[in-house]
């Protein structure tokens, strides 16, 4: 009891040096946080590809007439010509980027829904937040429509209106799909692939990445065939990535200008975040490290500051262990302020969507957990050094 | 009460800058002793308050307080020890800054674990004894040097130790105050309580029952007042 009593009382006469001490240890904290927050993010990324996707879901055909890489100029294949091609080919699956106007209040003016057949709708059955994928009955006369997480609940009636294509739809949201959400959508540049060609959605809540998934199939009215630039296809083979036939297929697919499996896109995707990771990680490591550093200085000076109050304490009865216990108590209380003020920071940036804790999980705070007892059994084994460096008589003498 | 016998002790042992503080020293304190202890500087008085006082090892000899052999105990009876048996002023005061008086008082009563009420109490009383009850709210620091040294003086003699050990409690301190100091302590002593002083000032030694006066880390006189 009285090391708590003394160690709260250390704890509050100090409070200048204290604030900075718990500030310094919430700035390791966070950082700690994005890093591992982004690590997570990696393995998360990876994982995020569905064995359909993996094995399945093939080969991808840009939208437009462009000039691939060995100078050919490819044209869009029919869906029965490469049908009639490939025997093993399944199905082709069509992803085209139509543009919104609304007057919804809820939502921005315009924006791009993708409209996809029903074998890309089966192809792709992502993970939802809410509701489902495209399972629910639509009202009469609605669209079922999945949406990036955004405001907007499962149920809600979209009236939207595209007039260059005479399209009017009433969508009804059945899903609200689960970040990240990838969607597949056309790459600018037509022979590049990267994050364009399977963009992955954050910011769901801001207006430019608002977007929605829909069945063209069910629109009355709609010809993809008038549509026919802007239509990206898909193959679906019914054998498996690794298999021969696959591996035989690989080239002729390149001529006919379908140019990247999708967890080969998938890797392109993530290998831009691997470079990114890899060039900011020596900076994040070295504030990091800097930070660990300083903070442990500061808090070991700290208490090498104190060492004359400990000396008074000791003269007054106090063995050493109670005067360790002291200094244990005072440096649990900042790791613990700064701990729940980290907590609170992280919960608070994931409620709100904040970029760089997007893809905070449990394992974050066990991390920060562990990080905070590495800083505590650190210093505490500093302390006892130090301690151990000082008699008595040079404590007491100090003052 | 105390008994020293064939004390050595020497710093910075087998340096160039050897020095040896207390060699072969001898001396005997009895219970209810008012002893003042002289001597030029680095006669060794410190090193030997601090020895008494249990903060400090030596290298050699039998050092007896209250029946223990000090060098036997560990630290954990060490400090209990300091806790139970000793009350110790310093010249600078030694008290917690940026506390106040009550929290400077009540530490040895913290350690001993005493209960909060009783432990108020016993605050009170040391306080209403050197006359500072009425400012034990108030931070040391706002406190004149006297002031500070009669809390310090409060705070050794709250757990009612047998011994009192006062490290030149009257060095940073004008002669009114320290007169007034060395009453106080003299009060103390009359509840047959053993104090030793450090001093270099004569009129202070002559508060005291007996005199010894040391050089070179040996007795050189000893003599009752």
């Amino acid at each position: 009891m009285t090391s708590f009593k003394l160690g709260f009382r250390l704890f509050s006469q100090n409070s200048f040096i204290n604030s900075l001490l718990a500030l310094e240890l919430l700035l390791v904290f966070l950082l700690c946080a994005s890093l591992t927050a982004t690590i997570s993010f990696l393995i998360q990324a990876q994982k995020d590809l569905s064995p359909t996707q993996k094995q399945k879901f093939v080969y991808y055909m840009p939208n437009t007439n462009r000039t691939i890489r060995d100078g050919n100029t490819f044209v869009k294949q029919k869906d029965e010509v490469l049908l009639n091609k490939y025997p093993e080919l399944i199905s082709v699956g069509h992803a085209i980027p139509v543009s919104f106007e609304t007057d919804a209040e809820a939502l921005p003016n315009r924006f791009t829904f993708r409209a996809y057949n029903t074998e890309m709708i089966n192809g792709v059955k992502t993970k939802m937040k809410d509701g489902s994928w495209f399972m629910h009955d639509a009202p009469e006369g609605c669209i079922p429509l999945v949406v990036t997480d955004s405001n907007i609940p499962v149920g809600t009636i979209i009236n939207a209106y595209n007039r260059k294509l005479s399209l009017e739809i009433s969508f009804y949201v059945t899903g609200i799909a689960k970040s990240p959400f990838y969607y597949y959508d056309s790459g600018r540049s037509g022979d590049r692939l990267g994050s364009n060609d399977i963009l992955e959605l954050y910011k769901a809540k801001e207006s430019s990445d608002f977007t929605g998934v829909f069945n063209y199939e069910q629109v009355k009215g709609f010809d993809y065939e008038k549509i026919d630039m802007t239509v990206n296809r898909y193959l679906y083979f019914e054998y498996e990535t690794d298999s021969d036939v696959y591996s035989s297929y690989k080239e002729e697919l390149k001529f006919d200008g379908f140019i990247a499996d999708s967890a080969s896109i998938r890797e392109v995707d993530y290998e831009f975040y691997i470079t990114t990771l890899k060039n900011e990680l020596p900076e994040i490591l070295c504030l990091f490290i800097i930070s660990m550093v300083g903070l442990m200085s500061i808090a070991i000076m700290n208490i090498s500051r104190m060492i004359p109050t400990f000396g008074i304490y000791a003269v007054c009865g106090c063995s050493k262990k109670t005067n360790l216990r002291i200094i244990s108590v005072y440096l649990a209380i900042i790791t613990a302020v700064s701990l729940s003020a980290s907590f609170v920071f992280m919960i608070l940036c994931k409620k709100l969507d904040f970029e760089y804790f997007s893809a905070i999980t449990v394992s974050n705070f066990y991390a920060l957990l562990g990080l905070s007892v590495f800083i505590y059994i650190v210093t505490m084994i500093f302390v006892i050094l130090r301690f151990k460096k000082n008699s008595l008589r040079k404590m007491i003498s100090d003052n | 009460m105390i008994k020293i016998d064939g004390l050595f002790k020497t710093y910075n042992k087998g340096k160039a800058n050897q020095v040896n503080a207390l060699s072969d020293f001898n001396i005997s304190v009895y219970e209810g002793d008012f002893v003042a202890i002289m001597g030029p500087s680095g006669a060794g008085k410190s090193t030997l308050l601090h020895i008494i006082g249990c903060v400090e090892d030596f290298d050699s000899g039998d050092v007896v307080i209250d029946g223990k052999k000090i060098d036997e105990l560990n630290d954990t009876e060490l400090s209990k020890f300091r806790n139970k048996t000793i009350g110790t002023v310093f010249q600078d005061f030694a008290l917690m800054n940026d506390c106040t008086v009550l929290d400077n008082v009540e530490l040895p009563l913290l350690f001993s674990g005493v209960k909060r009420k009783k432990r108020m109490q016993l605050c009170d009383k040391a306080l209403n004894m050197v006359g500072m009850s009425e400012l034990k709210r108030r931070n040391v620091l706002e406190l004149s040097g006297g002031q500070r040294q009669r809390v310090a003086i409060a705070r050794a003699i709250v757990n009612s130790p047998k011994i009192i050990l006062a490290d030149e409690p009257t060095g940073a301190l004008d002669s009114i105050t320290s007169k007034q100091i060395m009453n106080m302590l003299k009060k103390i002593n009359e509840n047959a309580v053993t104090v030793i002083v450090v001093t270099h000032e004569r009129e202070i030694a002559e508060f005291c029952k007996r005199t010894i006066i040391i050089s070179d880390g040996k007795t050189v006189s000893n003599v009752r007042a």
